[in-house]
C-alpha cells in the first residue's frame, strides 16, 4: 500500500508530475509579468535589461519541467502497470493525474510562452 | 446473535446519548452540529436569494421599456451593485458552503467538520455580514458602484457618503467567515475520511470542495488587501489609486480580479461537484474517467488564477501583457471541456432516469455550453474589446453563473431534499417547476446577447426609444417573470413535501455515496459506526456495507466510549488518531457577535470604541480556548 | 492481494490544529504577497523612489533587528522538543525568551516608525502609503505572535497537556512563519537602497 516508503523516487516523479509544471507556469507568468512590468512601466526604464531575453530564459526552464514532469509520471504509469504492489490504486490514479497536469500545464508554457515572445516588448494594446 | 443485536442496540443508545443536544434557545445559538449549520446555511442563503432576485425583478421592470421611471439612477446603481454582491457574496458561496457542510462529513463517513466550532463562527460571521450589508438600504447607502467597486469612483472625492464603506467593511467582515470555512472544509477533506478511503476513492464533489477551498485561501486576501487600501484612503487620506500622489486606479483593478476571477471557479466548481455527484446516480453507472475529472477540477482552480487581466483588456495594458493572460484564458477550457465529455459519456453509456435533479443538470450541461462558447470569443483580445461592457458580457456571465451555479443548486436541492427532511418532494410539481425554470432563463438571459452586440452598454438605468433594444429588453423582462414564476414553484414544492412527501427511506435515488448509507434525516452521530471504503462509490458495494453492521455488533470502531471520531491519513485514509469532538460552545456566537459591533463601530468612525470593543473580541476568543477537549 | 478494511498506522500525526494554522498562513502569505505586488507595481509606476524629498531608507538598523528577530526562532524550536519531551521549565524559559526578544524588536520597530513619521507619513505620497502599511502589517503579525506567545505561557503555568502541546506546535510554526516574512518585508523596504 505505502509504495513511496518503499521507493522513493516513485513518490518523488509523481509530485514533480503533479506539482511541477503548474508551479513552472506560475512562475513564467508572474516573474515574467514582472520582468515586463519592469522594463516598460515608465518609473524603471533605464533598468537596462530585456524582457524579452528573460521571457525566453523562463519559457525554456518551464517547459523543460514539464518535459521531466511527463516523462516522470508516464515511466511511473508503466511501472505500476507493470507491478499492481498498491491494491487501493492510489498510486496509478496520481501517476495518471500527474501525466494529465504537466501535459496540460506543458501545453499552457508553450502557449505562453510562443505568445509572448512574438510580440514587441513594450508595445501598448 | 440476540446477545450481539442486543450489544449492537445498546452501543446506538450510547452514541444518541452522547451526540444528542438539548432542544431550545440556548442550543440554537451553541451548536456545532454541520448539520444544522449546514441547514441554517442552505436557508440563510437562499433568502439573500430571494432579496437579490427581487433586485433583479425591479430592475428588468425598469429597463421593460425605454424612458421608464419606476425608480432613479441613484436607486438603480443601488439596486445592481447589491444584486452582484449578494448573489455572489451571499448566496452562492454560503449556498454551497450549506451543502458543503451539510453533506462533506456524510459524504467521507466522518462524525462532524474537523473544527465544528469554527464551522459555527462561520455561520454567524456570515449572517452578521449579511445583516451588516442589508443595513445600507435602511440609510439608502447600499453599496452603489458595482459588485467590482472601480476607483476612481469609489473614493472619497466621487462616493463620499458611507456607501463604499459598507462595501469594503462589509466584505472584509465576510471574508473571515469564508476563509474560516474554507480552513476547515481542507482539513476536514485531507483528515477526516473513512478508513480506505485513499483519495483516488474520494467523491469527486469533495475534489470540488478543496479546488474551491484552495482558491478562496489563496485568493480572498487580495480582495481583503483592496478593501483595506481603499478604506485607509476613505478614511485616513491614504493614496494607493491617487495618480496626483503616485497611486495608480488601475492598480485597484489588478488587486480586484486576481481576487475576482478565482471568485468566478469558487462559485464554480462546488457546483460542478454537485453535477459529477448526481449524473453518476441518475446514469446507473460510476462516473466515466474518474481521474480526468478530479485533475480537471483542480487544474481549473489553479488556471484561475492567470487569467484576472482578460477583465483588464480594454484598459490599455502592454501587447505582452495581455497575451500571458490570453493565452491562459483559451487554455481554461481544456479542463471543462474534458469534464463536458466525462458527463456527456457517463450519461450515454448508462441508463439515465430522467428524475426532477437530472432535469436540472442536463439544463446546466447545455446552458452552461452556451456560456462557455461565449467566453472562448472573450478569450480573443480584439473580440473583448469590441464588446466590454455591453450587454452581451453581462449575458455571458449569467449564463456560465446562474447556469453554472444556479442550475446545479436547484438540481442538488431537489437531489439532497430527502435526505436532509425525510421525505421526497413532488415529482410532478419538480418538472414542471423546472420547463419554467429553463425557458425564463434563457427567454431572460438569450436576448441579451443580441442586445449587447446592437450596442447597449450594462449597468444604465434607462434607454431611449429608437435603438433597436426595446423588443429585447421586453422580451428579457417577460423571461424574468417566467424565471420567477418557477423559482416560486420550487419553493412551493419544498414547503408542501415538507411536513407532506412520502418518506424518503435511506436511499430513495440508489446512489453511490456514503451519505446514502444513513438514515434520512441523518442521526446527530451520522452513522453508527464508522464506515470503510473499498472504492470509489462505496454505496454500490453492498459487501462493505453489510461489514458495516457485523462491526457494529462486534463493537469495532464503534467509538461509543465519547464524542469521538477517526483522523485519517491524508493520501492513504489510515487510521492514525481518535478525536475527541468539541461539543456545543457558546463562544462561536460570542465572537461573531464582537465581529459585528467592532465593524459597526468602525463603519461610523468611532475608531477609539471601535479599539476599546476588540477588548471584546479578545474576551471571547479567551473564552473559547478556556475549555480543552479530553484528548486519550 | 485482498485489502484490509481499517489499516491503523502507529506513526505520530500532525494535530489538526497544525494543519488549520499551515492553512491559516498560506492565506497570510497570500495577503503580504498582494502587498509586496502592490510596492513593486506602485514603485514601477513612478519615476523617482522614493520620492523626491524622502531620503532612501537607511539599512544597518533595520538589517540587525531583523536579525535579532529571526534569532527568535530558536528558542521557539527548542521549546516545541522540550514539550514533546514534557520538559516544562525548559519550554517555559524558551518561550518567555522569545518573548522578550520579540517584545524587544517591537519596541525598537515602533521607535524606527515613529522617527519616520517625522520625515514623511502616509499620507505624503503612495510610497508613504505602501511603506507604512507594509511595516504595520508586519508589526501587528508580530504583535499577534507576542499575544500568542503570552497566552501559550499562562496556559502551561501549571501543566503540558496533550492539546497544550499541539497549541505550541502551532503557535511555533505561526512563529516562524512571522520571522520568514520579516525577511522578505524587510527587503522589499530596504530595496532602493540595495
Amino acid at each position: 500500500m505505502r509504495v513511496e516508503r518503499a521507493n522513493p523516487l516513485v513518490g518523488a516523479l509523481v509530485w514533480l508530475g503533479l506539482l511541477g509544471p503548474p508551479l513552472a507556469w506560475t512562475a513564467q507568468l508572474v516573474l515574467g509579468y514582472f520582468a515586463e512590468d519592469a522594463d516598460c512601466a515608465r518609473g524603471s526604464g533605464g533598468w537596462g535589461f530585456s524582457s524579452h531575453t528573460i521571457n525566453a530564459i523562463l519559457f525554456a526552464a518551464a517547459a523543460g519541467i514539464a518535459v521531466a514532469g511527463i516523462l516522470g509520471s508516464v515511466w511511473v504509469l508503466q511501472r505500476a502497470a507493470e507491478r499492481p504492489e498498491d491494491t487501493r490504486g492510489r498510486i496509478p490514479f496520481m501517476a495518471l493525474g500527474a501525466v494529465l497536469v504537466s501535459t496540460l500545464f506543458g501545453a499552457l508554457v508553450v502557449m505562453t510562452g510562443i505568445g509572448v515572445l512574438s510580440f514587441e516588448a513594450c508595445r501598448a494594446g | 446473535m440476540a446477545a450481539t443485536d442486543i450489544a449492537a442496540a445498546e452501543r446506538v443508545e450510547r452514541l444518541e446519548r452522547l451526540w444528542a443536544e438539548p432542544h431550545g434557545l440556548w442550543t440554537f445559538l451553541t451548536t456545532v452540529d454541520h448539520k444544522k449549520i449546514g441547514k441554517r446555511y442552505l436557508v440563510t442563503a437562499f433568502a439573500f436569494f430571494v432579496l437579490a432576485g427581487a433586485e433583479a425583478l425591479t430592475m428588468r421592470t425598469q429597463l421593460a421599456q425605454p424612458g421608464e421611471r419606476l425608480v432613479g439612477p441613484k436607486e438603480f446603481n443601488q439596486l445592481f451593485s447589491m444584486h452582484g454582491i449578494t448573489m455572489i457574496f451571499l448566496f452562492v458561496t454560503p449556498m454551497l458552503s450549506g451543502f458543503g457542510n451539510y453533506f462533506v462529513p456524510l459524504m467521507i463517513g466522518a462524525r462532524d467538520m474537523a473544527f465544528p466550532r469554527m464551522n459555527a463562527l462561520s455561520y454567524w460571521i456570515f449572517l452578521g455580514a449579511g445583516f451588516f450589508m442589508y443595513s445600507s438600504f435602511l440609510f439608502q447607502l447600499a453599496p452603489n458602484d458595482g459588485w467590482f467597486n472601480y476607483v476612481p469612483l469609489s473614493d472619497s472625492v466621487f462616493t463620499p457618503e458611507r456607501n463604499i464603506d459598507f462595501y469594503n467593511l462589509g466584505l472584509l467582515f465576510l471574508t473571515i467567515s469564508t476563509t474560516a470555512g474554507a480552513v476547515n472544509f481542507i482539513v476536514t477533506i485531507l483528515r477526516m475520511r473513512a478508513p480506505g478511503m485513499s483519495i483516488n476513492r474520494m467523491p469527486l464533489f469533495c475534489w470540488a470542495l478543496l479546488a474551491t477551498s484552495l482558491s478562496v485561501i489563496f485568493a480572498l486576501p487580495a480582495l481583503s488587501a483592496a478593501n483595506i487600501m481603499l478604506e485607509l484612503q476613505r478614511k485616513f487620506g491614504f493614496h494607493f489609486f491617487d495618480v496626483k500622489k503616485g497611486g495608480d486606479p488601475l492598480l485597484w483593478q489588478h488587486l480586484f480580479w486576481i481576487f475576482g476571477h478565482p471568485d468566478v471557479y469558487i462559485i464554480f466548481l462546488p457546483a460542478i461537484g454537485i453535477v459529477s455527484t448526481i449524473i453518476p446516480t441518475f446514469s446507473r453507472r460510476p462516473v466515466v474517467a474518474y481521474t480526468w475529472v478530479a485533475l480537471a477540477t483542480m487544474s481549473t482552480g489553479f488556471i484561475g488564477f492567470g487569467v484576472w487581466v482578460h477583465h483588464m483588456f480594454a484598459t490599455g495594458l502592454p501587447q505582452v501583457t495581455m497575451i500571458f493572460y490570453s493565452a491562459a484564458s483559451m487554455l481554461i477550457t481544456i479542463p471543462s471541456g474534458v469534464q463536458v465529455f466525462a458527463w456527456t459519456a457517463t450519461v450515454l453509456t448508462g441508463r439515465p432516469v430522467l428524475r426532477t435533479p437530472m432535469l436540472y443538470v442536463l439544463g446546466f450541461i447545455v446552458v452552461f455550453v452556451v456560456g462557455g462558447v461565449t467566453g472562448v470569443m472573450f478569450a480573443a483580445i480584439p473580440f473583448d474589446q469590441q464588446v466590454t461592457d455591453s450587454y452581451f458580457v453581462v449575458a455571458h456571465f449569467h449564463y456560465v453563473l446562474f447556469g453554472g451555479a444556479v442550475f446545479p443548486i436547484f438540481a442538488a436541492i431537489h437531489y439532497w431534499f430527502p435526505k436532509i427532511t425525510g421525505r421526497m418532494m413532488s415529482e410532478r410539481l419538480g418538472v414542471v417547476g423546472f420547463w419554467i425554470f429553463f425557458v425564463g432563463f434563457n427567454l431572460t438571459f438569450f436576448p441579451m446577447h443580441i442586445s449587447g452586440l446592437l450596442g447597449m452598454p450594462r449597468r444604465v438605468w434607462t434607454y431611449e426609444h429608437g435603438l433597436g433594444w426595446d423588443v429585447y429588453n421586453l422580451l428579457s423582462t417577460i423571461g424574468a417573470f417566467t424565471l420567477a414564476l418557477g423559482i416560486l414553484l420550487v419553493v412551493v414544492n419544498v414547503l408542501l413535501s415538507l411536513s407532506g412527501g412520502p418518506l424518503a427511506g435511506p436511499d430513495p435515488w440508489g446512489a453511490n455515496t456514503l451519505e446514502w448509507a444513513t438514515t434520512s434525516p441523518p442521526p446527530d452521530y451520522n452513522f453508527p459506526v464508522v464506515p470503510t471504503v473499498r472504492s470509489a462509490n462505496p454505496n454500490w458495494d453492498p459487501a462493505d456495507r453489510l461489514e458495516d453492521e457485523r462491526r457494529l455488533r462486534e463493537g469495532s470502531y464503534v467509538l461509543d466510549d465519547g464524542h469521538e471520531t477517526p483522523a485519517t491519513t491524508v493520501l492513504d485514509a489510515d487510521v492514525d488518531r481518535v478525536l475527541a469532538m468539541p461539543s456545543e460552545s457558546p463562544w462561536p456566537f460570542a465572537l461573531a457577535l464582537a465581529l459585528t459591533i467592532f465593524f459597526t463601530l468602525f463603519l461610523v468612525a468611532h475608531f477609539v470604541f471601535a479599539a476599546i470593543s476588540s477588548v471584546l473580541i479578545f474576551a471571547a476568543l479567551l473564552g473559547w480556548h478556556a475549555t480543552e477537549p479530553q484528548q486519550s | 492481494m485482498t485489502e484490509q478494511a481499517i489499516v491503523v498506522v502507529r506513526e505520530e500525526p500532525r494535530p489538526n490544529g497544525w494543519w488549520g494554522m499551515l492553512l491559516l498562513i498560506a492565506t497570510e502569505a497570500s495577503l503580504f504577497g498582494t502587498l509586496i505586488a502592490t510596492y513593486f507595481y506602485l514603485r514601477f509606476e513612478t519615476v523617482a523612489w522614493p520620492p523626491d524629498g524622502i531620503a532612501e531608507p537607511k539599512l544597518l538598523r533595520p538589517l540587525v533587528l531583523t536579525a535579532i528577530l529571526v534569532f527568535t526562532s530558536v528558542p521557539m524550536w527548542v521549546a516545541v522538543q522540550a514539550a514533546r519531551l514534557g520538559r516544562r521549565g525548559l519550554l517555559w524559559a524558551n518561550l518567555l525568551a522569545a518573548l522578550a526578544i520579540g517584545a524587544l524588536y517591537l519596541w525598537f520597530q515602533a521607535d524606527l516608525l515613529r522617527k519616520n513619521a517625522l520625515l514623511f507619513t502616509p499620507r505624503t505620497d503612495a510610497y508613504g502609503s505602501i511603506y507604512y502599511t507594509l511595516q504595520v502589517a508586519h508589526a501587528a503579525h508580530v504583535f499577534a505572535g507576542l499575544l500568542l506567545n503570552a497566552w501559550l505561557l499562562s496556559k502551561i503555568w501549571r501543566r503540558v497537556t496533550v492539546c497544550r502541546l499541539f497549541g505550541v506546535q502551532a503557535v511555533a510554526l505561526y512563529w516562524h512563519f512571522v520571522n520568514a516574512l520579516a525577511v522578505v518585508v524587510v527587503l522589499t523596504i530596504l530595496s532602493p537602497s540595495l
